[in-house]
């Protein structure tokens, strides 16, 4: 009672003190207007905005305090005084932009969260230069496992939101992008297999976000616990990243330029012979091997020059660059933000490159009182061109293994090649020729567009609905040449051209209704979805065309004939969720989302995925201190959440007929054993989470904890050869996998005085991953038919998923004794008890001894075990920003801990297969015999010896018997790595100096990204990633396209 | 503007919650046929049993059949990597092309069963007549009962796998292997259900009884062999079966032997009177077509293209003596047909350089070498064809259309001879005798008044010289007498072969710049051949079954059962 006639009192003197009209002008920080500014006499309603100028008139009298107001700008007070004329600068809030979360179908304030969503700002993701967004998450997100699976330009990523959740199936998250579901499953890319181009080449698989500009993001979401993703239900298992791009804002129209120009050089390459060197290993080798005939031309050593180097000719100093021009402002009624770029990079390799050409228009306008309208249209166009790199037969490979005798071109200008062919299967071919010639492009258009009208019923109830649209069209073209490359001839040209047409819908209509009563505030919100992808390909072939015109109007008919496909899958949903606080301390959230979907049969079409998660910010009872210095928040959250995963193929659970053609004409053939009760994989996580704050806002920590246990895992059966392997095992719903986790994330400003500010950002990630049960099936993955590697990895129960699986080598055989008395590795004729010693055929001296791990004397295939683990231990980011008035410097660490890698690259360059191939140096070293004092025959073992016993590289093998170059702990490497992703220096020029020009901000920056990597692996880069992004063949190198240096300088300038 | 914000929520929450009915979610495939809406009249179990004749056999066909059939046989020189382990008799259970065969004939029986198991139920729902439905059902079970037959000659015991899918349904994925009994059984069930309910005559290249019967001849003569042997499995009476199968086959199917035994391996004649059973390959791209060129032809100059990786294969010595012993004086007209050697010219191989000429090693103008010697100074002929521009055909994707001959009628002839000479050793008269001239006739070779057992194999040896039977040959010499068959194994010195005998002479194009070094000796010229001696032993007589499949499958190290018949 008191305090209201305090308040009619307060009033009324208001009332009766003297107005006047006071007028001003609002800008920003760089002197541009700020239209729009809300500014209000405080303890008043009356008010008014700045115009088109940031001009406005008030009246106000002496005690007045005018209140200014503008989104993204810290609220600013100013005592009316005896002012008649009032100018005001308004400086950013960078707090309150970050204040508000996007969260699926709306957004939340950053204090109200209660699950595990970690929100990162666009301008951080560009300090990284990257061609796609997710490569820019690397090392900036706890609990987000980024691995780039080929340095490639536009190569497709990995990313693991709190482990691999699931076997056979993608692991990637579904991205949103402005509303709209995009999965993050790399598109194949045609045309290698066709091409001979097997092993690997899926892993150059297109990237999905390489169409996005990251110069049009605003913010990243990473919603990694299940109460945050269970909105999204069925395609939630393995997280959910939603992008958010920029939309223009009431009045401050701003004409930006973002550009930049960068170039990218290996750092590393493979120590391989030069051609003395090539050509002693040879002569010696011929020496070993009776098969093998010594080359004439390599008589003496010493007459020859160093030959070619193969990765010199292969490698290049590549540029790349990008330029952005985006405008935005808006009036009271409609806010726009156009955007247009250009992104180009050539490939470190020759031969490759990508270009991006990209458009966004951002819209939204109010139609009419309650009733808002808007667009956000991005049209994208990339080109890639891709050459034959990674894989055993790619490019990498090649150049590392073609002999240095052979030179790149003839003196006639033509391409050179092998002179005398292998005596069998090979497959090397010049790889200058080879990258330069077959070629592999992508072109791709795609529209992306979501519409959206948002419609106030009544107060507090909005209706929402949107409609998104997802076109593409790709096309794609693979070309072999005719070619003369020393004895390889090739006579007929090919060329395949593979055209994908998608075409994605998505309808969403969705109330949200906010209430706040008494100390209650509840927000419901209930939805429908409807969405639909159809994808149709067709692949056509063609022969004898010129080399240098590649279109189907080229050329004769192939043999070949053209395919075709023509798929779609659709999901129906509801959804509803309730967010309930009581007085800023109890938080509740409370999600259910229910989804049919056309990958399941009639039996088990629908699946209900529920959440729930609470928070109590303990900093806001009544009992935790209110002016604390130290402790200034503290929240703590507890969650739990069912979300499902259908990514199978379409129609597992029925038998189709595949089309294929026989001698007899059009011919049908089964296509997979059917499982029609195939159903949902479903993913249940408990998440516990603490944020704390202290030192108002110094320091800011949050802890995230853990525990996901995915059932019912979609498995395609590994059926045993018995079944035939042809004919696709069932996807049946086999197995439980678990994830568990620790991670946390660290923001402090260490040091905020006068010009100099220093802030740390670091965050960890721990997980767990562990396979439960496979239904008693474990899963062998080989690799390609030219590793000769019968298993590389196995996925079990009792095991993290994709272990390394083989023999452990002990060494190897330095005498006749050791043999004699080792485990029989290769049973002699006469008595299979005891080793044959033999040169050729059985085991010798510096052959690899294998470890018997069972003990019966014998080795066998129960002799393999697990031999490593791709998964670490632990991965990290750091960074440390340093500003000092106009200047400031980024240092970047990246890390990941204990995982291991199988370096194949390696076991191309070492396995000493043949004598064609070139080899690594360190081959020099291998166990080599020479005849004892007395001895007289090479063939006698007791005639022999080691000329370097303590050598650990066997011996050179073509027979291969012993299986020196098997998969064993010979391949495997510690992975660990530390990497200075980037060091960014940046400097702001003075705004006295620039705004002549009427320039607000020029920003001038150098940045050096993967300026060094500390790591025992030998091999390019020991961050590697996933074969083509198999959850179940991690950390396997293959000769991947390693990651360049890029050093870039780029400009920011705003008008 | 409340009113029509109400229309538009009534219309927008319709529409949308109607996406929720399940006509939205029902998929039926666009681009496939499903099993159930097929196999309504003959044409459509036509078309499914059209895929049973090429690509199910490419892996089995690609590599192993010819690594285990003609180099672990001692036939064809070749000793690089995995593959080369097939002629070192060095292999074990990881070898991946072991892999390659024991899965590439479960995939044709796979295949086979499952038309087996669907067609009769749904073309019978269809109304299809019972006729139809057993005539394709014969020629499902001709090829799971030959994938069988060759799994049991190889391996000698392996699973019997019948109704695949449920099996899969209830879980039963791991079962024990079958004996060997069982298995000839299993065999002959279906080779003799395929003999009585296929058509005698049918189209070009598909199964006709006449195949059924020959297969059948094929079995039983191996089972006859394996009474010999005093294995408990087959018996005399087994060969008195083959004849008469081989002998209704010769008197009443109106086949013919093809007149040039070359041409018969050229494309245009693939589709002879003589082949009664043959893989049916097209020229369509890879895994359609017969990969025996891209594995043969010694350079790109007989293929046209890069795909030539038998540079390094040739005939073994032992097979060089053989053929040499087995035509006497005469001159064997299949010679240029199985290999080719120095003074030989292809006319229809590279005819755009006026025919493809033999040379031991070959330079082009500038000297530089583009084809080297190989071990035994021949290279392999059979299934290589050229390039496009001798025949029209690009097989760059390891597609030619030639198809791999399983059974020609040339082999009923021989398993006649076999069958009627039973447990003795030689034959001396009768039709058995008659056949057997009548292949040697064909060949140019003179007729012979009596021929013995190791006479009659030498003749195959020959006759099906790189077409992957040598080694079920060597099978059932084995199974007849096992020493015998390991002598002649041990025996072969198939790692013998030919060095220079000075580099710098000018004779590198003439044999007799060449010397013959036998396998652990050195010459006397210096030339030392350190390739070790290849031994068999009984062990050795069946392949391991796959490392792989062992550990995914700890039933298959156990002691074979017997198979449950229905």
């Amino acid at each position: 009672m008191f305090a209201t006639v305090a308040l009619l009192l307060l009033l009324c003197c208001n009332l009766y003190a003297q107005e006047r009209v006071i007028t001003g002008t609002v800008k920003d920080k760089s002197g541009q207007p700020v239209i729009g500014t809300n500014i209000l006499r405080k303890g008043t309603a009356t008010g008014t905005t700045t115009d088109t100028n940031g001009k406005f008139a008030i009246s106000a009298s002496d005690n007045d305090v005018l209140v200014f107001t503008f989104i993204g700008y810290a609220a600013q007070e100013v005592k009316v005084g005896t002012q008649t004329a009032i100018s005001v600068a308004l400086e950013e809030d960078v707090a309150q932009l970050s204040e508000v979360v996007v969260v699926g179908y709306g957004t939340q304030k950053k204090s109200d969260l209660t699950g595990a969503i970690s929100s990162l700002a666009g301008d951080v993701l560009r300090e990284s230069v990257t061609a796609s967004v997710d490569q820019a998450l690397l090392g900036r997100v706890s609990g987000v496992q980024v691995t780039q699976n080929s340095g490639q330009p536009g190569g497709a990523v990995s990313i693991r939101v709190r482990g691999t959740t699931s076997l056979t199936q993608s692991s990637e998250p579904l991205y949103v992008i402005d509303g709209i579901q995009v999965g993050g499953n790399a598109q194949g890319i045609s045309g290698f297999d066709w091409q001979g181009g097997a092993g690997g080449q899926q892993a150059a698989a297109s990237n999905p976000l390489a169409s996005i500009n990251p110069n049009d993001i605003q913010s990243i979401e990473v919603l990694k616990d299940a109460s945050a993703t269970a909105i999204y239900g069925s395609r939630a298992a393995n997280g959910v990243v939603i992008i958010t791009t920029k939309r223009g804002r009431k009045g401050n129209s701003t004409v930006s330029y973002n550009g930049y120009y960068a170039l990218q050089e290996v750092y590393k390459t493979f120590d391989m012979m030069d051609l003395p060197t090539y050509a002693s290993y040879n002569n010696e080798v011929a020496q070993e091997v009776s098969t093998i005939v010594s080359n004439p031309n390599f008589a003496d050593p010493s007459l020859l020059g160093r030959g070619t180097d193969w990765q010199d000719a292969v490698f290049q100093v590549a540029p790349m660059q990008s330029h952005t021009i985006t405008a935005s402002g808006g009036s009271d009624g409609t806010q726009y933000m156009v955007s247009g770029g250009y992104f180009g990079q050539d490939g470190v390799i020759i031969g490759s490159n990508f270009d991006r050409f990209n458009v966004r228009t951002n819209i939204d306008s109010r139609v009419r009182e309650g009733i808002n309208v808007g667009a956000s249209i991005a049209l994208s166009r990339k080109d890639e061109k891709i050459t034959l790199n990674d894989g055993g037969d790619g490019v990498i490979s090649q150049a590392a293994q073609m002999g240095p005798q052979i030179p790149v071109k003839n003196f006639d200008g033509t391409y050179a090649g092998p002179t005398q062919q292998n005596g069998s299967a090979q497959i090397s071919s010049n790889p200058v020729a080879l990258a330069l010639l077959r070629n592999n492009t992508v072109l791709n258009n795609r529209i992306m567009s979501n519409l959206f009208a948002d419609v106030q019923i009544i107060k507090g109830l909005k209706f929402r609905t949107e409609f998104a649209v997802d076109y593409s069209n790709t096309l794609n073209k693979a070309f072999l040449p005719t070619y003369k490359w020393g004895t390889l001839v090739n006579n007929t040209s090919q060329f395949a051209q593979r055209s994908d047409q998608s075409f994605f819908w998505l309808w969403k209509n969705y109330l949200t209704y906010n209430k706040t009563f008494g100390a209650h505030d509840l927000t419901l919100l209930a939805g429908t979805e409807a969405q639909k992808g159809t994808w149709e390909s067709f692949t056509a072939y063609k022969i004898n065309l010129p080399n240098d015109i590649q279109v189907m109007n080229q050329g004769q008919i192939s043999n070949i004939p053209n395919t075709g496909a023509s798929v779609w899958n659709s999901l129906a949903s509801l959804y509803a969720r309730a967010n309930y606080g009581y007085k800023d301390k109890y938080l509740l959230t409370a999600t259910v989302r229910r989804d049919g979907s056309s990958r399941f049969g009639p039996n088990n079409r629908w699946g209900v995925f529920p959440s729930v998660s609470g928070a109590w910010r303990i900093s806001n009872e009544e009992f935790f201190p209110s002016n604390a210095e130290v402790l200034t928040s503290l929240k703590l959250r507890v969650g739990w959440g069912q979300v499902g995963n259908q990514e199978i193929r379409n129609y597992a659970f029925g038998s189709a007929l595949n089309s294929l053609n026989s001698y007899f004409g059009p011919a049908v053939i089964n296509s997979a054993y059917s499982n029609p009760d195939v159903q949902w994989e479903s993913t249940s996580m408990t998440n516990v989470g603490v944020d704390l704050e202290m030192f108002n806002g110094r320091l800011d920590l949050s802890v995230e904890a853990y525990n996901k246990i995915t059932d019912n895992l979609l498995l395609q059966v590994n059926l045993p050869a018995t079944f035939g392997e042809q004919v696709a095992g069932p996807q049946a719903n086999v197995g439980s996998m678990k994830n568990k986790g620790i991670e946390a994330t660290l923001n402090t400003i260490n040091i905020d005085k006068g010009n100099f500010k220093w802030t740390t950002n670091a965050n960890i990630s721990i997980n767990r991953n562990m396979v439960t049960d496979m239904g008693g099936y474990p899963i062998f993955n080989a690799l390609y038919w030219y590793t000769g590697f019968q298993t590389a990895t196995m996925t079990n129960a009792g095991y993290p998923v994709g272990q390394f699986y083989g023999y452990v080598m002990d060494g190897i055989f330095t005498t006749k004794e050791e043999i004699q008395n080792h485990a029989v590795q290769i049973p002699s004729d006469e008595d299979p008890t005891k080793n044959k010693i033999e040169r050729t055929t059985g085991v010798w001296l510096g052959d690899i001894k294998w470890k018997d791990l069972n003990g019966d004397g014998k080795i066998t295939n129960e002799d393999q075990k697990v031999i490593g683990n791709p998964n670490p231990d632990f991965t990290f980011g750091f960074n440390n920003s340093f500003s000092y008035g106009p200047v400031s410097l980024d240092v970047f660490l990246i890390g990941s801990v204990g995982g291991d890698i199988l370096n194949y690259s390696r076991a191309r360059n070492e396995q000493m297969l043949s004598n064609f191939d070139n080899q690594s140096l360190t081959v020099q070293n291998r166990a080599r015999t020479q005849l004892k004092e007395g001895g007289t025959d090479i063939n006698n073992i007791d005639d022999v010896e080691l000329i370097n016993p303590e050598t650990n590289m066997p011996r050179f093998d073509n027979g291969g018997e012993n299986f020196n170059h098997y998969m064993s702990t010979r391949w495997l490497e510690d992975g660990t790595y530390v990497r200075v992703q980037n060091l960014r220096l940046a400097y702001s020029l003075p705004s006295s100096l620039i705004s002549k020009a009427k320039i607000s901000r020029l920003q001038l920056y150098a940045n050096i990204q993967n300026l060094a990597t500390f790591t025992n692996y030998s091999g390019l880069d020991p961050q590697v990633g996933a074969f083509n992004q198999s959850p179940l063949q991690q950390n396997i190198d293959m000769g991947r396209y390693p990651l360049p240096r890029v050093y870039t300088f780029g400009v920011n300038l705003d008008f | 503007m409340k009113r029509y914000i109400k229309y538009f929520l009534a219309t927008a929450l319709t529409v949308s919650l109607s996406a929720c009915k399940d006509e939205f979610l029902e998929y039926v495939p666009q681009d496939q046929a499903t099993v159930d809406g097929w196999y309504r009249n003959e044409k459509e179990i036509r078309q499914a049993t059209a895929s049973l004749y090429g690509r199910p056999w490419f892996g089995f066909n690609d590599e192993f059949n010819w690594l285990a059939g003609d180099l672990m046989a001692g036939d064809m020189h070749h000793n690089w990597d995995q593959e080369g382990q097939f002629f070192y008799m060095s292999f074990n259970e990881n070898n991946s092309y072991i892999g390659d065969g024991w899965q590439g004939l479960y995939d044709v029986i796979s295949y086979a069963n499952l038309i087996i198991d669907d067609m009769p139920v749904i073309a019978g729902r269809y109304g299809v007549s019972e006729s139809t439905i057993n005539a394709g059902l014969a020629e499902a079970r001709f090829m799971r009962g030959v994938a069988y037959f060759l799994l049991t000659e190889y391996w000698g015991e392996a699973p019997i796998i019948e109704k695949p899918a449920s099996k899969i349904a209830s879980g039963d994925l791991q079962l024990p292997k079958n004996t060997t009994a069982s298995l000839y059984e299993f065999v002959r069930r279906d080779l003799a259900f395929a003999a009585d309910n296929l058509p005698s005559t049918d189209e070009a290249g598909r199964v006709t009884s006449w195949a059924a019967k020959g297969m059948l001849a094929k079995l039983h003569v191996t089972l006859g062999q394996r009474s010999v042997g005093g294995s408990p499995v087959g018996s005399a009476a087994d060969f008195t079966t083959a004849a008469n199968y081989a002998a209704d086959v010769i008197n009443n199917s109106g086949l013919t032997l093809f007149a040039n035994y070359e041409d018969m391996f050229k494309i245009e004649n693939e589709h002879n009177p003589e082949i009664l059973f043959a893989l049916q390959w097209i020229n369509g791209g890879y895994g359609y077509g017969n990969s025996r060129q891209a594995r043969f032809a010694r350079s790109s100059r007989q293929t046209g293209d890069s795909q030539a990786w038998g540079g390094g294969k040739c005939m073994t010595q032992s097979f060089l003596s053989t053929f040499q012993e087995n035509a006497g004086t005469a001159v064997d007209k299949r010679r240029r047909g199985i290999f080719m050697q120095t003074g030989d010219t292809y006319n229809y191989i590279a005819t755009a350089d006026g025919g493809y000429k033999y040379e031991i090693v070959s330079r082009d103008e500038k000297g530089v070498q583009l084809e080297g010697a190989t071990p035994t100074l021949n290279s392999l002929k059979k299934y290589v064809v050229g390039s496009a521009a001798d025949h029209g055909y690009v097989i760059s994707n390891q597609d030619s259309p030639l198809d791999n001959y399983m059974l020609r009628l040339s082999d009923v002839y021989l398993l006649y001879t076999e069958a009627l000479m039973g447990a003795s050793n030689t034959l001396a008269s009768g039709p058995g005798l008659d056949s057997y001239n009548a292949v040697r006739d064909r060949a140019g070779l003179a007729p012979k008044t009596s021929v013995s057992y190791v006479q009659l194999f030498n003749e195959r040896r020959i006759e099906f010289a790189l077409e992957a039977l040598s080694w079920l040959d060597v099978k059932r010499r084995y199974y007849r007498d096992a020493s015998d068959a390991l002598a002649y194994l041990n025996s072969q010195g198939r790692t013998d072969r030919y060095y220079r005998i000075n580099s710098n002479d000018n004779l590198e194009n003439d044999p007799a710049g060449y010397e013959l070094v036998p396998a652990g000796t050195t010459s006397s010229h210096g030339n030392q051949n350190t390739d070790p001696l290849v031994t068999f032993s009984a062990a050795k007589m069946t392949l391991p079954i796959p490392g792989s499949e062992m550990v995914a499958n700890p039933l298959l190290k156990e002691e074979a059962v017997d198979y449950e018949f229905e």
